[in-house]
């Protein structure tokens, strides 16, 4: 468990709060603890057995070749374009005597697989434009060593390997049991990776003259998990004294100071003149823009922008970081995602190539493989050699003028000390870009636990939507004031799974849970699914009762046709009651299931009650009564089952293997964690106030999942009822169960007796209830929960209303802190409670608050902007933040959905050109098929599932035939040629997004043909003018491109489409064309109409004539 | 005359708190060092110069301009000659190489000391990584120690050192109101003065323990309203024996008694003063301090029985008349020496007699000694 000790030193040196009072830090305990709490455990699972794949080292040998006697960059890019796989082919035939095979590579252009092994140089001398050039092939010696995964984990483990998240280490024996540190070292050698091929599984190793079959261990890297946590630490244990307004976010304060003003002083105001990058006021929406930035610039603490797609989001960044660096600030720059950090560097790039932007000096940290274009030239590393290198060179070069003694000195250093101007830089550096968790690679952040000693003088967080609280508390902590962009509308965090799963580590669970009490969450859950349910009723019995009462509402019925037998000679102690288990049976036409007690089936009953079950009900055993039930049975059940048609196998099966057992329960987890994940996608479905979406249904799925026996609690204590006492009462029980011993049972008496004297005693509510508060103080914890059973009990059976209700009051009164400790008990709301902070982006929760949605709002809502979002401090918040409402990227065509259906007609408004403003109708105009900008080709294809990711082979088919024809034309027509007025290159970007991998591969396969590259995603042939971008939506998010091709895939249900935020992204993504490619038919069917509705209203309402049959 | 000297030595009151602080630390200044030798050779820096002179690109001139101003190593305004001028700043970075940098908010242990005899107030200061403190130990209390600048006296090589600031100046920018006072022990600090007559001037030493690890300093500065003549006559004062000391012979003047304090070494002319709670004016007390002060007879008298007492001593055979005047020069130049002054000793055979006198004196109370019998003899074998 992570241990929390806040240092009150930091805490006493915060500064005041109006009202004079210190901040508390228990207040930011009860959102930060539990973010805490499931790192650890996170990171304890992620430790617990690693996983085990198996590798084969397979006969590939590695190449890297290289090209001479090139003249300039261009002429070794053209080089390189023409050459292709075919062509090393035919080269390498022409020369050697063995018949080499290239393998096709996911790797750079320079990396080439050659089979068999290649063991020495090859020089291939071409010749092209009359001139000779030389290729060299040089052999990169290693093991090409190829996993073999066998399941889902293992290849998520190897995708983490290639993340670099986990890290693989050699197993030599099996079997063998490494206790400490030493002996891992002596026994599984580090496995040293020279190149990795992340698309082909394989990697490049250091050779380990080892068999060809071997075994290696996935060790996961909790070192991101280790920095977050740190973070997190740091930020309640020893807060700095600019933490402060990060802290005052989860600050409960009471009303009277929220009603002041909080608006700030503009200080720092821009003339006219001295825009640069928001100068054209034909540009509608320019002032807001400008708005935005005078407040970033002078707000103490934080601003908010809110900017759909194409609304000039990265413009009013550069804006900010031009007028900042002005004024002589120090930026950070963070996003979640490495394009968005590297478009904004492109853009400087530009500007500096021009020979502008000269108080802008950036910096990117990060790893340079995951940086792209032009951004890597601005990795810290880079700039300081490149730097050095050219001052050197000048130095030397002005040797033979005399040098005076401070450039003598200076040349000495750099000559002699490596990397010498490498701090320099950092230090000068007003702009550091990165990833929110790539930035702590910053030297000075890297050692120095969020201690440092210069914080920034503003952060911006670009693609806020796709960060959650505890990302961003990270870079948050090296800043003094914070600059949020984004938009909630677009795609939500990304959160793993294991992250999700920690959670269940976090909720108290009784320690059996997994092995019975989940069971009886799922037996109600698997009877939901129109199944019958044989399990034993009368064990576990609060649970069982609890979910009884509950499920009956949902349709469930409970059959439990036993009575105790009397009769004591009888072995049984239960005797069937057929009468009624008959009434019972007849209530099932039009239930969605029943949950059947096992002892009900005797040899001699088993086959007249099934007879009576209308044969559309599977028949299940829990494997929870597999042991008591008798086998003979069972299979005779199996056997009329068999007879009678009846699905059966689901439970039954899997008792005959214990291992099926076990995996079975995880499978509950997943369905829960998976479902709470789900819950969250649809959140913006709640809104529609349907109950047939999937967002209601998967909460009711939810509520039968979730174990429910326990308390789940009020917004309010002061609200309860005298009914929900009964709640309380329960949720005692459980929790007095869990503490039970057989002394235990004494102490309940003996609380019975001492509350019954008390009350005997005092009529008067108030003298009872000190009474037994004194009690309470002294009792210990079991005794505790009893005395409150009994007062409930009390309090239940006063007959007066009045009298009833007095009491009621004085024990919410008294006992308002036991209710408190509850909260902290129930299981469901722990979870809830941790989801609320888990899932949301920062922008949404600080807009909207945790209580964002109802299902959420259990537990006690304190009045702070991270539970209540800006209607805790409206004037503060409202007085921070700027919605763009105008879109510069998307034909009004192609604008015109997301605008009605994503933002209410009120954002991605379209510049129409009146008073003389910029009409993006006319910038947009392109002579390609005639004024069709929104197209949905309906493809008539089937999704097919291979392992886990689904594709459309057809669909694929059919955008390589419309991209072809669009390359035809392109051809022909130059950008430049189009476009009269535009400054941009040439070429036509084209994208080709997908909702799925399996279909960004199988995109990507075609493309490859085409372009006969080696490149995998990126394509480009400067004589077509043309280049090409194939991605899944969710990493397109923050891009666009002139064309987009988007394929649905899914042809027999929606899948994760149906997420408003996901769609949303992918509809908004094109300048003057998109191209949908799906099964029309099926996307306006009534299924995907309840599924939905947005997804329907696409297939539906965009212009018959817009379709094409294909 | 003699060399001696005084050491005085007390236990420091040392008070340890836990503090939050912003400091500014001396550390290497890497290439802003060449940056202000540049701007030492041409008096101030600006863009054109950086440019020209070590080939920095333009946005690079720009920042570097600006990080200059911030650490104010060089002025804000342009000079006539458009060139920011060096500051004193500047100019010690290009002498020593190393710069002040910011470092703050972050939490230490501190040591105070309010001695005179030490003339900073904080011993050092140590950097605490992670360590709780408690929630009751927490005050309010103003230290005053804003804009302290002093020299760290605790350097060590050993691991644990290293939380110990390892600049050599350290100034303290804010020290945050509430703090915690640290009760551990760690083990005393003692501060020594030593004074010694010929360098009139004090050297400050402190040396002791703290947390089992000997610490030796010797601070350079001296006080300077302290002499030695003051330290030293104040402890006579303290004896009582003020009137006694002859400033011109730089002696105290000694009543002769044979069989007095063993302290008093009438032979090497010195005696042994030993204080038990010295008080020294703007010292204050110190520990029990124990000096050699130099002596002279008091009166002729005692001159006298000094030099008799001197060249007993030396008469240990069979003397012959030459012999006993050649002794008699030797002890008689000793006194003079010690004393500017003697007193002429007897002939030897007025010495004789006065022995025997004494022996007769001395043979009615005590058994004869072998010397008695050697004086009963005859002074020449012809007699």
């Amino acid at each position: 468990m992570v241990r929390i000790d806040i240092d009150p030193i930091f805490w006493n040196n915060l500064p005041k709060l109006k009202d004079e009072k210190q901040l508390n830090p228990e207040d930011l305990g009860k959102v930060i603890r539990p973010l805490i709490e499931i790192m650890g455990h996170y990171k304890k699972n992620l430790e617990i057995n690693p996983p085990i794949i198996n590798c084969l080292k397979e006969e590939i040998g590695i190449a890297r070749f290289t090209i001479k006697n090139f003249e300039n960059l261009d002429e070794l890019k053209e080089l390189k374009d023409e050459i292709t796989k075919e062509f090393f082919m035919e080269k390498l035939h022409q020369i050697g005597n063995k018949s080499y095979q290239i393998e096709e590579s996911s790797n750079s252009k320079e990396i080439i697989l050659i089979k068999p092994i290649l063991t020495y140089k090859i020089d291939i001398p071409i010749t092209k434009n009359g001139k000779e050039f030389n290729i060299n092939i040089t052999p990169i010696s290693g093991d090409y060593v190829s996993f073999k995964p066998k399941n889902r984990k293992e290849e998520t483990a190897i995708r983490s390997i290639f993340n670099r998240r986990a890290q693989a280490k050699l197993v030599k024996e099996d079997n063998i049991e490494i206790k400490s540190y030493k002996e891992i070292r002596d026994y599984e050698n580090s496995f040293r990776t020279i190149l990795s091929f992340r698309d082909e599984n394989a990697v490049l190793i250091k050779s380990l003259n080892n068999s060809n079959k071997f075994k290696i261990k996935v060790i996961p890297n909790t070192s991101v998990l280790n920095k977050k946590m740190k973070a997190l630490l740091s930020l309640i244990e020893r807060p700095k004294t600019y933490f402060f307004p990060l802290l005052q976010l989860f600050q409960k304060f009471n009303s009277k100071i929220n009603d002041d003003n909080e608006n700030f002083e503009k200080i720092a105001q821009i003339q006219d003149g001295e825009w640069k990058y928001l100068d054209q006021m034909e540009f509608p929406g320019i002032l807001q823009q400008r708005e935005f930035v005078e407040k970033a610039l002078n707000t103490p603490d934080f601003a908010i922008l809110e900017g759909p797609p194409g609304s000039g989001k990265t413009t009013t960044i550069l804006e900010i970081l031009h007028q900042a660096t002005k004024r002589g600030q120090k930026i950070l720059l963070v996003a979640s995602t490495h394009v968005a950090v590297d478009n904004v560097l492109e853009k400087i790039d530009e500007e500096r190539q021009k020979g502008e932007e000269l108080h802008i000096f950036p910096i990117r940290i990060g790893r340079v493989e995951d940086i792209t274009g032009v951004a890597k030239n601005y990795l810290d590393v880079e700039v300081a050699n490149n730097e050095t290198a050219r001052i050197l060179k000048e130095l030397k070069r002005n040797k033979l003028r005399k040098l005076s003694e401070s450039q003598n000195t200076f040349m000495n250093s750099l000559e002699t000390k490596k990397g010498f101007l490498h701090p320099f830089t950092l230090d000068i550096a007003n702009v550091v870009c990165g990833t929110t968790i790539g930035i702590l690679n910053f030297p000075e952040f890297k050692y120095k636990d969020f201690n440092i000693n210069e914080p920034f003088d503003m952060m911006i967080i670009d693609e806020a939507s796709k960060t959650t609280l505890q990302e961003f508390l990270v870079p948050a902590l090296l800043a003094k004031k914070w600059i949020i962009i984004g938009d909630k509308m677009q795609l939500s965090p990304f959160i793993e799974e294991g992250e999700l799963k920690a959670l269940w580590n976090r909720c108290n669970l009784p320690k059996n849970f997994e092995e019975d009490h989940s069971w009886v969450c799922n037996e109600f859950f698997t009877a939901s699914k129109k199944n019958i349910v044989i399990t034993d009723i009368q064990s576990l019995k609060t649970e069982v009762e609890e979910n009884i009462s509950k499920s009956e509402l949902e349709g469930i019925i409970t059959i439990n046709g036993l009575e105790r037998n009397t009769n004591s000679n009888s072995k049984n102690n239960w005797k069937v009651n057929l009468t009624e288990i008959y009434n019972d049976l007849i209530r099932l036409t039009g239930a969605r299931g029943a949950i059947i007690d096992y002892r009900c089936f005797t040899k001699k009953y088993s086959k007249s009650i099934l007879n009576s079950i209308p044969p559309d009900f599977g028949m299940l055993i829990s494997p929870r009564i597999e042991n008591s039930i008798d086998p003979q049975i069972i299979r005779k059940l199996g056997n009329i089952c068999e007879i009678q048609n009846r699905t059966s196998d689901y439970y039954y099966k899997s008792t005959r293997e214990k291992r099926t057992w076990i995996s079975s329960m995880q499978k509950w987890i997943d369905a829960v964690t998976w479902r709470l994940k789900r819950v969250y996608e649809l959140r913006h479905q709640f809104e529609d106030n349907r109950s047939d979406t999937i967002f209601s249904e998967t909460m009711k799925d939810l509520n039968i999942l979730l174990p429910n026996w326990t308390f789940s609690g009020f917004d309010d204590f002061n609200k309860i009822e005298t009914e929900d006492l009964i709640q309380i009462k329960k949720a005692m029980i459980i929790k007095s169960f869990n503490l039970l011993n057989v002394e235990d049972i004494k102490k309940k008496w003996l609380v019975s007796d001492k509350i019954s004297i008390i009350f005997e005693n005092k009529t008067n509510s108030k003298e009872f209830f000190e009474n037994v508060l004194q009690l309470y103080k002294k009792s210990d914890e079991v005794m505790r929960s009893y005395l409150i059973i009994e007062i409930i009990w009390i309090i239940f059976k006063i007959r007066d209303d009045k009298t009833q209700r007095e009491w009621l009051n004085s024990f919410k009164s008294n006992f308002g802190f036991v209710f408190e400790d509850l909260l902290t008990y129930s299981i469901g709301n722990k979870v809830f409670d941790t989801l609320r902070i888990e899932f949301p982006s920062i922008i949404e929760l600080l807009q909207e608050g945790l209580m964002i949605r109802p299902e959420y709002r259990n537990t006690n809502i304190y009045n702070c902007t991270i539970y209540k979002g800006y209607d805790a401090k409206k004037n503060f918040w409202e007085n921070r933040e700027i919605k763009l409402t105008y879109q510069h990227r998307m034909h009004p065509d192609i604008s015109k959905f997301v605008r009605d259906n994503f933002y209410g007609g009120k954002q991605v408004k379209d510049p129409d050109g009146t008073n003389n403003t910029y009409n993006i109708l006319t910038e947009r105009e392109f002579p390609y098929r005639n004024g069709k900008r929104n197209i949905w080709y309906h493809v008539r294809g089937n999704e097919e599932k291979k392992n886990s990711s689904p594709k459309n082979d057809k669909e694929v088919d059919v955008i390589y035939k419309l991209y072809c024809d669009f390359e035809n034309w392109t051809q022909k027509n130059p950008k430049s040629k189009i476009l009269k007025n535009s400054k941009e290159n040439n070429l036509w970007s084209v994208a080709v997004i997908t909702f799925y991998r399996g279909q960004e591969r199988a995109l990507s396969k075609k493309f490859q043909k085409h372009f006969q590259s080696i490149a995998k995603y990126n394509f480009k042939d400067n004589k077509k003018n043309i280049k090409v971008k194939i991605c899944t939506v969710d990493r397109f998010q923050g891009q666009e491109a002139d064309v987009v091709y988007l394929s649905f895939v899914r042809t027999n249900s929606v899948g994760f489409l149906d997420s408003k935020n996901r769609l949303n992204v992918s509809l908004s993504r094109a300048k003057f064309m998109q191209i949908l490619a799906g099964n029309k038919r099926f996307f306006s069917s009534n299924k995907v109409k309840n599924r939905s509705p947005i997804l329907w209203k696409l297939a539906t309402q965009i212009p018959e004539d817009y379709f094409i049959e294909v | 005359m003699e060399l001696y000297q005084i050491t005085l030595r007390r236990k420091l009151k040392v008070e340890k708190y836990i503090v939050q602080m912003d400091l500014r630390l001396k550390k290497n200044a890497g290439t802003f060092y060449d940056l202000m030798k540049l701007a030492s050779e041409n008096g101030g820096l600006n863009e054109d110069m950086l440019i020209k002179r070590f080939y920095f690109t333009h946005p690079m001139a720009n920042r570097t301009i600006q990080r200059c101003q911030f650490f104010k190593l060089i002025d804000k305004n342009l000079n006539p000659q458009n060139i920011f001028q060096i500051t004193e700043d500047g100019k010690d970075v290009a002498h020593n190489g190393s710069m002040f940098r910011q470092e703050s908010g972050k939490k230490y242990r501190i040591y105070l000391t309010k001695d005179q005899l030490v003339p900073q107030r904080v011993l050092t200061i140590q950097r605490i990584k992670r360590e709780f403190t408690k929630r009751k130990e927490i005050e309010k209390r103003n230290l005053n120690l804003d804009g302290f600048s002093f020299q760290n006296i605790i350097v060590g090589n050993e691991q644990d050192d290293k939380l110990f600031l390892d600049s050599n100046e350290v100034i303290i920018e804010k020290c945050y109101e509430q703090m915690a006072k640290d009760n551990r022990t760690l083990g005393n600090l003692t501060v020594s003065v030593q004074f010694s007559p010929q360098k009139e001037k004090g050297d400050i030493n402190i040396d002791g323990k703290i947390l089992d690890k000997d610490v030796s300093i010797s601070l350079n500065e001296n006080i300077e309203h302290l002499s030695f003549n003051l330290v030293f006559l104040s402890l006579l004062k303290e004896l009582g024996e003020l009137e006694n000391w002859d400033d011109k012979l730089s002696a105290l003047r000694q009543k002769f008694d044979q069989n007095g304090e063993k302290k008093i070494n009438y032979r090497n002319f010195t005696r042994k003063l030993t204080i038990s709670e010295p008080r020294i004016p703007e010292i204050g007390l110190v520990d029990p301090v124990s000096f050699f002060v130099p002596i002279v007879p008091a009166n002729n008298q005692d001159c006298l029985d000094w030099e008799k007492l001197l060249l007993k001593d030396k008469i240990n055979g069979v003397c012959l008349q030459e012999e006993y005047n050649q002794k008699v020069t030797d002890v008689e130049n000793l006194m003079y020496s010690k004393n500017k002054n003697y007193i002429k000793l007897p002939s030897q055979q007025e010495f004789v007699e006065e022995l025997r006198l004494d022996s007769k004196m001395d043979s009615i109370y005590k058994p004869r000694s072998e010397k008695y019998w050697y004086l009963q003899a005859s002074l020449t074998l012809e007699n």
